[in-house]
């Protein structure tokens, strides 16, 4: 039994309701109640995302669905909210950890609810239909604004014609249909967010007889919003992922620059490709340390019992490591240079692009451009990756690795190019290759550095011998896993070449004019 | 769900209200609850403010697969719903009869309900005929209320002498003391009588009270309209022990015919 929600004409509130419905049945109303309701999310929306919303209010934080208004778990607690793995054990966390994964929740608007519980009575004094009058406030030091007024009806069951009746009545008094989700956004607008204004996937519409160059600075434009927006985050140091969608992007347009040449003036190009290498560099050891730190728990519970407690020495080490790296990335984000190169960058993306420009490619249609540079490397991916079937070697395998990324960011530079469903699926199908090859890289990428890390490491009293024990252990399992994926390469590989893929790239992206740019 | 049966074979000892007020506390404990009232006179859908009709396709349960669940009405309480009593539940025992496995066609009855309530409420008709065999098929819990006078007892030395007729297992079947006045001295000694003589008898007691009847005056069950009295804690009492012996998921009756 579903409830409904209305907004409020403006002048309405709770007691011109009573005397409104009372016209009709008998009104009894009950004790109002006020109380304060923070929002958090993650900055990336990843609850609202699902319809989802997590409210701290009097004292505990409830999880609400916006689809219907069910309360899906609550916690009693006073803390205000961070990471799901810092929760008490509780419902509540294991949904969290699944949702919000390693972001912290951010509270991003507070609101004061007034709620007076009403219930309309029949002949007998039984209730027939519930109704909330709600107003919202936005809480200030005058007393608050009010945002929005509401009413909610929840039908009891067997009194459906009632309901409906009550429902008319107040569609009839200019009452709106409004829904839990209209409402959180309206909060969220009020609150100066704009959920639909950030996301970490590459977010835009090209159309295929668009300007190459166009359609260059449109990518690179999106890529450099999202670097700007997570600036702050970093240097908050709120959680791990400002960094890594930061990173990300700057290496989309580092590959965007390499792998689409021809397009923008080659020297502008070469003069500010070297910068996204040194933004690389600068964050590199961060985003490494985030990456171990990240892994404490997961380390911690492969190796022995006795061993447990030997690896701390190695995770404090590691802590220091990373007080010392983040300061470095912030002082770098705050630099002149920095903030002048991005400058620089953005003006240059914003010059409209010129009818006599330098590039060869400048004025191709982008449909042309991306065809071409998309199958290249889909035929880089295949040959490599039929090589490499013959011959499993290490060193080739990180060159596949490198050829399906660059398959992967041209994809999703050009999907809105090509039909969704079939983008979609090809990167599905591209993923489970670079899951593969990935893992395998991060566990090489981990053995090397955690026997770095042990020729480093400070010699501090008699457990140093027990911390090396730890660590050479620690990459005897991961040596153990390394060996599982390697196993795995054949099948994922052989799986990513069927035929069925292979048709769908070759129709998607062949080109049979002799193509632009050949 | 678990279905838990409120009989007895003699009128007028509180079995009504046990139903009313055993409900009400399983529903605010967070219990989906349905109050089945089979009583003709529609006494608990009374207490509830609810109309004592049932929709006609549902009326005495006559068709298989008869939509009984058109018929629930919601309560005034969040998680407790009831199926409204019919004046024509005065000849369930006859409709009962003119099916086929006449005995277990309650329980038939009862199983589309079995995803949507964790608990179900039966208040009986005072009956010892195939409606009561059909309420011994379906119950996991047995409840009968006994008030502590020689005829009371002697009614239900005839239940179990029937059930035992039957050959049924007594294991589920618990009985209390309602309507207790402490000042009456044979009271206390039927008590201790029955105490000895029944197994299956729970600790708490239900008082005679003013409270209890003034349910008729304020259509709600007692710990809704009155949350201190005393009677009140004697049913959460009393809700409590019986909780403890509901089984936690569905199993069959065990008032089967023992083999």
């Amino acid at each position: 039994l579903e409830g409904q929600g209305f907004e409020s004409p403006e002048t309405h509130d709770a007691y011109q309701l009573a005397v409104g419905v009372g016209e009709h049945y008998v009104v009894k109303v009950d004790q109002p109640c006020i109380e304060d309701v923070e929002i958090f999310d993650t900055f990336d929306w990843r609850l609202l995302r699902r319809s989802l919303a997590l409210c701290r209010q009097s004292n505990s934080l409830v999880l609400k669905s916006l689809k219907d208004g069910t309360i899906l778990t609550d916690l009693e607690t006073s803390n205000e909210p961070g990471f799901a793995w810092d929760l008490p054990p509780s419902e509540l966390k294991e949904r969290l950890i699944t949702i919000i994964d390693v972001r912290t929740l951010i509270k991003m608007a507070a609101v004061q609810q007034r709620t007076t519980p009403l219930r309309a009575l029949n002949r007998n004094g039984k209730t027939v239909v519930r109704l909330m009058h709600k107003d919202l406030f936005i809480p200030s030091q005058e007393g608050g604004t009010k945002l929005v007024s509401q009413v909610w009806l929840w039908p009891i069951r067997g009194y459906a014609r009632r309901f409906r009746d009550l429902s008319n009545y107040l569609k009839g008094e200019g009452f709106v249909d409004t829904t839990d989700l209209d409402i959180h956004k309206k909060i969220l607008a009020a609150a100066g967010h704009d959920p639909d204004g950030y996301s970490a996937k590459l977010d835009v519409r090209l159309s295929p007889e668009m300007r190459a160059d166009q359609a260059m600075q449109i990518i690179l434009r999106d890529l450099l919003q999202t670097m700007k927006l997570n600036e702050k985050g970093i240097q908050e140091d709120l959680d791990t992922e400002f960094l890594h969608d930061y990173r990300v992007a700057v290496r989309r347009t580092r590959s965007a620059l390499s792998l689409i040449k021809g397009v923008l003036p080659a020297e502008a190009v070469a003069s500010y490709k070297p910068e996204f290498s040194n933004l690389g560099q600068l964050t590199n050891p961060l985003r490494d340390l985030d990456v171990y730190l990240l892994k404490e728990h997961t380390y911690r519970d492969m190796l022995t019992p006795p061993l447990r407690d030997h690896i701390q020495p190695l995770f404090e080490h590691l802590h220091s490591l990373r007080a010392q790296a983040f300061q470095d990335v912030v002082a770098g984000l705050n630099s002149k240079t920095y903030r002048n190169f991005i400058r620089d960058w953005e003006a240059f993306l914003d010059i409209p692009p010129l009818a006599a420009s330098s590039a060869p490619e400048a004025a191709s249609p982008i449909l042309a451009v991306a065809k071409q540079r998309i199958f290249k490397h889909y035929r880089a991916v295949s040959k490599v990756g039929a090589e490499l079937l013959e011959h499993p070697e290490d060193e080739r395998l990180h060159v596949l690795r490198i050829e399906c990324k660059k398959l992967r960011y041209l994809l999703e530079f050009f999907a809105s190019l090509f039909p969704e469903e079939l983008i979609d699926h090809l990167t599905i199908q591209l993923k489970k290759l670079q899951d593969n090859l990935g893992n395998y890289n991060d566990l090489c990428v981990q053995i090397d550095y955690l026997l770095k890390m042990s020729e480093e490491l400070p010699v501090k009293g008699d457990g140093s011998k027990e911390t090396l024990l730890s660590i050479g252990y620690l990459v005897g399992r991961l040596e153990d896993k390394k060996q599982e994926i390697k196993s795995a390469f054949a099948k994922t590989m052989r799986d990513f070449a069927a035929p069925a893929n292979k048709r769908l790239f070759r129709e998607l992206f062949a080109s049979n004019d002799g193509g632009a740019g050949a | 769900m678990t279905v838990l049966a409120i009989y007895s074979n003699k009128g007028g000892v509180g079995k009504t209200a046990t139903a009313v007020n055993l409900a009400y506390l399983a529903a605010r404990g967070g219990m989906k609850t349905l109050v089945l009232d089979l009583d003709p006179q529609s006494s608990a859908t009374f207490y509830f403010r609810i109309k004592p009709k049932l929709k006609r396709k549902a009326r005495g349960f006559l068709r298989p697969g008869s939509p009984i669940e058109r018929s629930i009405k919601g309560t005034d309480y969040e998680n407790l719903d009831l199926l409204p009593g019919d004046f024509t539940h005065r000849n369930l025992d006859i409709t009962f009869f003119s099916h086929k496995r006449s005995k277990h066609r309650l329980g038939k009855i009862l199983r589309p309900l079995e995803n949507e309530y964790d608990l179900i409420i039966i208040d009986c008709l005072p009956t010892i005929n195939i409606l009561a065999e059909n309420i011994f098929n379906a119950a996991d819990v047995f409840l009968v209320p006994v008030i502590p006078t020689t005829l009371s007892v002697r009614t239900h030395e005839q239940l179990i002498s029937f059930l035992q007729e039957t050959r049924r297992d007594l294991s589920a079947l618990r009985i209390f003391f309602s309507m207790v006045d402490r000042r009456k001295k044979l009271h206390q000694e039927l008590q201790g009588v029955a105490r000895q003589e029944f197994s299956g008898v729970l600790q708490t007691i239900i008082p005679y009270s003013s409270t209890i009847e003034k349910m008729g005056i304020e259509r709600q069950p007692v710990p809704a309209f009155a949350p201190n009295s005393f009677v009140t804690v004697a049913y959460q009492g009393l809700w409590d022990e019986v909780k403890d012996i509901l089984p936690v998921q569905r199993k069959r009756s065990r008032l089967r015919k023992s083999k």
